[in-house]
This record gives C-alpha cells, structure tokens and sequence, in this order.
C-alpha cells in the first residue's frame, strides 16, 4: 500500500492506517528509537507511541511523506525519553553526539533562550547550505545518532576522515548560529 | 541555548534531507518479535555453523589504513583553482566533478606540493556515488592496500592501462549496494577510489574515466 492510500485511511478515520504504517515503517521507526535511545524496550515502546500519534494528529496533518512524519514523530519522542532517561542517569546512544554538539554553542549564549522556531529555521537553513555528503555526514551523526563507525560505512569514508568533516561541521554550525544572532 | 536545544529542533529539518541522509544500514535493522525470534533461533539452530563462516567471509569489515590528516581545508570548484600544478590532475578531472576538497599542512604553504596532504571529491557522477582521497607526498602503497581478512576471494589485483589497481567489495548491511574500494598509485600520489552503485560496472566506468586519460 503507498503512503497516499495509508493517509486516506487515517482521513476516513480506519484503525487499519497504524496497521499498515507499523508494517511498512515500523522498522525505521524502531531504527531511529533504537539508536538514540539505546533500549530496545524503548524503541519497540516509541514506535508504538509514535504510530498512536500519527493516528491522534492525521488529520489535521496531511503529510507529504508519511516515512518522514513518523520518522520525526518518533524522535521527537525518543529524545523526550533520552532526556527522562539522562535525567534518571540512564544514557542512551545518542549520549555521545549530544555532548559533541555542545561544541556548537555560540559563544557565551547561556542563559539567551531563543525561540525554538527561530532555532529550528536557523538549523535548516544550515543543513540546507551543506554540500549532499556533508549533509548525509551531519544527519546520521545529528539526527539519526549513528556512530561514526557506521557513518563512515554507509558513506564510503574512512573513520577519520568523517571525525575531521564532522569537526569541521560543528564549527561551521557555530559559526552560523552566531552569524545569525544567537549570542548576545 | 544548550547542545540539547540544537539536538531537539534538529527533529523538524526538511523532511526530504532526512529521509535522504537515512542510513542505508537501517534497511537491514530487525525487528522481531519474541516469538519469531525464538521460533527462527529454533529453526536454524542447525545451520548456525555453516552459515557463521559465510557471514564472517561476506561481511568482515575492509581493514584499510585510516590516517586522514586534518590540516586546513580549502573547497575548490574547479580543480584550476589547486595553489600549484599537479602532474596527476587529468586523472582526477576524467571524473568531471563540480567540487573538491583540498587538505593541506596547518600552517603551510598551499603553493608548495610538499605541504599538500590530500584531495578529495565525493559527488554523485554518473549513475551512482563516487569517493576520491588522493594522497600526496609520496606514501607507501602497501600502507593502503585494503585487506579483506578473512577472504581474498573479495580482493582482486587488475591492470588497468598499465596501472596495477587493487579492487575489492564491501556490503555495508545486508540489503545495500556494495561499495567497491579500489587503491592504486599513479606518480607518487596514492588514489583511495570508493564506488556505490546497484551497477556492478560501475567501478569500472569510474576507472575507465580516470586511467583512460592516461593514454
């Protein structure tokens, strides 16, 4: 069944879309949970979450790639749990490409709370501006917590070599995030 | 503004970069359920042994040196723009790539050769994906050969207009395409070409592209 058909389902109000969405994405929801989480449990937890509220917010939404609206459902999800989780000192996957984005941070810009919407367009204005590879480099690292090792892998690199683009990344990302206003 | 801000609202970029960048090993995760985990350990308990050798035969990682030297980074459009001319450059322009990155010592001086580190192309070209590393200054071959540890059947030695190339695959996971890894040394400059493409003759058209200019 295609995206469109799944969404008519979630329109006409079946129960048989979240069916048909965990068949057919269940297991890169279950990837994305997966890997920033670090618990399977968790993961097989999310997706079921994430399915719940694809069927809770389809309609209003009407997305135009049903893989990416649950994709992003899940994490957002996931990182609430890693944030319950790190809170309750249980670290997941993503433990380590978190600590490496606070390399990223403007220059003394504790305490300034932008808007979040400002922060989310600033990003993707940023991912946008990237070259294809670098873009594939910084999103499986960022977004999807893929070790390095795994990054290198998928993208042909050495594991240095993606260690140096990811560094150059963060500083360019710091030095975009400055350049549009979020530090003082 | 904390690393946690930026790594929550990185959640809703462009949908189409995300799905773009999605890990190709993600194709190959597994979910089962308890059951069917249980149920298949159960069913092919028996085949474990013989299956456990092919797997470590067809997905043991490609061992490769992996010295990649950070240094300061220029991004070239057209490989003219390189500080200094470089014999081997035909090679690198038979691909017809539209952006390069060149590597060379902190501190150094771009226009001379000896401070030059690496230069890199990645780009789709032609019908699939192509990573270049050209390493200058002269290193040892053999410090690159990629070694397949536990086959040789993945590795093969060609001679490719009089170049002796080193060519061997590597599945990512087990749905991907392969990426093939080739190696060879033209001029004192070591070329580390990967390919990915669902076509096998890919990696050949790229070599052709690249060694044909030597003619």
């Amino acid at each position: 069944m295609d995206d469109r058909d799944i969404i008519k389902l979630y329109l006409a109000r079946d129960e048989e879309a979240i069916a048909e969405t965990q068949r057919k994405y269940g297991r890169y929801c279950h990837y994305v949970a997966l890997r920033i989480t670090g618990s399977e449990q968790d993961a097989e937890e999310l997706v079921n979450d994430a399915c719940l509220r694809a069927w809770n917010t389809i309609p209003p939404h009407d997305p135009e790639s049903l893989k990416a609206y649950v994709g992003m459902l899940t994490r957002r999800l996931a990182v609430n749990r890693l944030e319950e989780n790190t809170a309750a000192k249980r670290s997941g996957h993503a433990a380590a490409p978190l600590e490496e984005l606070s390399e990223c941070l403007p220059d003394n810009a504790e305490g300034n709370l932008p808007e979040s919407v400002a922060l989310r367009d600033s990003l993707d204005r940023f991912v946008k501006a990237l070259s294809r590879r670098d873009r594939r480099v910084f999103l499986q690292r960022y977004w999807y917590a893929c070790p390095v090792a795994e990054v290198a892998a998928d993208c042909g690199m050495t594991v240095s070599h993606v260690t140096v683009v990811l560094l150059r990344l963060r500083k360019k990302l710091k030095a975009h995030l400055e350049k549009e206003g979020f530090s003082p | 503004m904390t690393n946690q801000d930026i790594f929550r609202e990185l959640t809703n970029i462009t949908p189409a970069y995300i799905l773009d960048a999605a890990p190709r090993a993600e194709s190959a995760s597994r979910r089962r359920s308890r059951l069917l985990r249980w149920g298949s350990l159960a069913a092919c308990i028996c085949l474990v042994a013989v299956l456990a050798i092919h797997i470590k035969v067809a997905f043991t990682p490609a061992q490769m040196t992996d010295v990649f030297r950070e240094g300061t980074c220029m991004e070239l459009t057209d490989l003219a723009q390189l500080p200094a001319r470089y014999d081997g450059a035909a090679l690198v322009e038979g691909l017809g790539a539209k952006s390069y990155e060149f590597y060379y010592k902190e501190g150094g001086d771009p226009t001379d050769p000896a401070d030059w580190y690496s230069l890199l192309v990645s780009e789709g070209i032609g019908n699939g994906q192509v990573v270049l590393h050209c390493m200058f200054g002269d290193p040892d071959l053999e410090d690159w050969k990629v070694d397949m540890v536990f086959t040789k059947k993945a590795t093969e030695t060609r001679v490719i207009h009089g170049v002796e190339v080193q060519i061997a695959r590597q599945q990512p996971s087990l749905r991907a395409e392969y990426w093939y890894y080739t190696i060879f040394k033209y001029d004192g400059v070591v070329y580390d070409l990967r390919t990915l493409s669902d076509d096998a003759g890919y990696v050949d058209e790229v070599l052709e592209r690249m060694l044909g200019e030597l003619e």
